[in-house]
């Protein structure tokens, strides 16, 4: 009796203690089982030791070895996933394929824009001015006006004068008429008036019986008339002689 | 006495002197400032007569004696005031092209013997020769300007 069909009495339970016995002895001889199972096989459970021996064997009838195959298989080489195959294509290459590069502004859905230029559209022009004066409670005030109305005038002279402190004055000064020339020349000025300021002569006319007229030429173009003004005044009338024109 | 009382002293001192001199001048001259020796000042006056009834402050005074043009309005265009030495001239633009030119031919304490001519476009419209009492003025009138009509007011002193 071959390995297989001993392991297959010992799982169902009906072997015999010879045929468990040399089930033993070929277990541990037989190639196809791993080093690693050889130990510790057939103490405590029988059955399930033969059924997985028979598994892997590949003489299982039960479906298990095709399984347990692929988990040996998959244990001893590592899963490497990148080297699956799904439908053919590589799995990196699927994955890559799948992906590509990743914008993640356009994932997030931001716009793509320089920070700064997208914080001043979100804050637009602060009216720093118009806030604080509502928040204390004044409108537009022109700032000058302000500072006139709260300034009223300023008389400078007291500070001048403290600043200014009388100078003591020679007792010897032997200067002192000049002080007085000027004032007289001041005065004489005012009543006598500036030199070159000549003032016109108030107008006086010249009566008929005081002007004389020794000669008059006249143009073609006009005609000359002597009157007399209403108080006697001498007056050369100049007539335009050119027809007037009618419109 | 303190120096602030000498100089008020002198001061009243210097005016009063100064007013004792200047009173007899201001008598001899009332009128206006005398010319240099040798020379008369000749003032003409361009006075443009309108129906605008306003009439310029400096020709209030005499705006009852300018009525006789019929005229209700009086503004002074210029006023030219000359140093003229005998034989010699003074001459002034008036409105319309034409220039009044007055030559002082000679004098005496009270009147002047003075040459008055009116030119337009260069050509004499009226020349006159006239014997005038010095300080008063002469009136030539009539040229057409401006809706109006032109006085030319002449003052030999």
């Amino acid at each position: 009796m071959n390995l297989e069909n001993l392991l297959r009495c010992v799982r169902d339970g009906v072997a015999s203690a010879d045929e468990l016995a040399a089930c033993r002895s070929l277990v541990a001889t037989d190639p196809r089982i791993p080093d690693e199972l050889r130990v510790a096989l057939f103490d405590d459970d029988t059955a399930g030791d033969a059924a997985g021996l028979l598994a892997i064997l590949g003489a299982d009838d039960l479906g298990l070895a095709a399984a347990l195959q692929t988990e040996l298989d998959g244990t001893e080489r590592g899963l490497e996933l990148a080297e699956l195959e799904l439908d053919g294509i590589p799995v990196a290459e699927a994955v890559r394929a799948l992906g590509g590069e990743i914008d993640l502004a356009a994932a997030l859905e931001l716009p793509v824009v320089p920070l700064g230029a997208a914080l001043a559209a979100e804050a637009g022009i602060v009216e720093l001015w118009a806030g604080v004066a509502g928040q204390i409670g004044i409108g537009v005030v022109p700032v000058a006006d302000a500072i006139r109305a709260h300034a009223g005038a300023v008389d400078l002279w007291p500070a001048v004068a403290r600043a200014v402190a009388p100078r003591p004055v020679a007792a010897n000064n032997n200067r002192w008429w000049l002080s007085g020339l000027v004032a007289a020349a001041a005065a004489a000025l005012l009543v006598v008036g500036w030199p070159g300021d000549a003032p016109e002569a108030p107008l006086v006319f010249a009566g008929a019986g005081e002007t004389r007229i020794e000669e008059l030429v006249v143009s073609d173009k006009v005609t000359v008339m002597q009157l007399e003004g209403d108080e006697g005044a001498l007056i050369l009338w100049i007539e335009d002689n050119a027809p007037t024109e009618v419109l | 006495m303190t120096p602030w009382m000498k100089r008020l002293v002198l001061g009243l001192g210097i005016l009063a002197a100064s007013a004792a001199w200047v009173e007899p001048v201001l008598a001899q001259q009332p009128q206006a400032q005398e010319a240099p020796a040798g020379k008369s000042n000749i003032t003409i006056r361009v006075v443009h007569a309108t129906q605008s009834g306003r009439v310029d402050p400096a020709l209030k005074a005499v705006e009852a004696q300018l009525k006789f043009t019929r005229f209700t309005g009086f503004a002074q265009l210029s006023s030219n005031t000359a140093q003229v030495a005998t034989g010699a001239e003074t001459a002034v633009p008036v409105p319309g092209g034409r220039r009044l030119r007055v030559e002082l031919l000679s004098r005496t304490p009270t009147q002047a013997r003075a040459r008055v001519r009116l030119f337009e476009a260069g050509e004499p419209l009226a020349d006159s020769t006239q014997v005038v009492p010095r300080g008063k003025t002469i009136l030539i009138g009539g040229p057409k300007f401006d809706g109006g009509v032109l006085l030319l007011l002449v003052t030999v002193n």
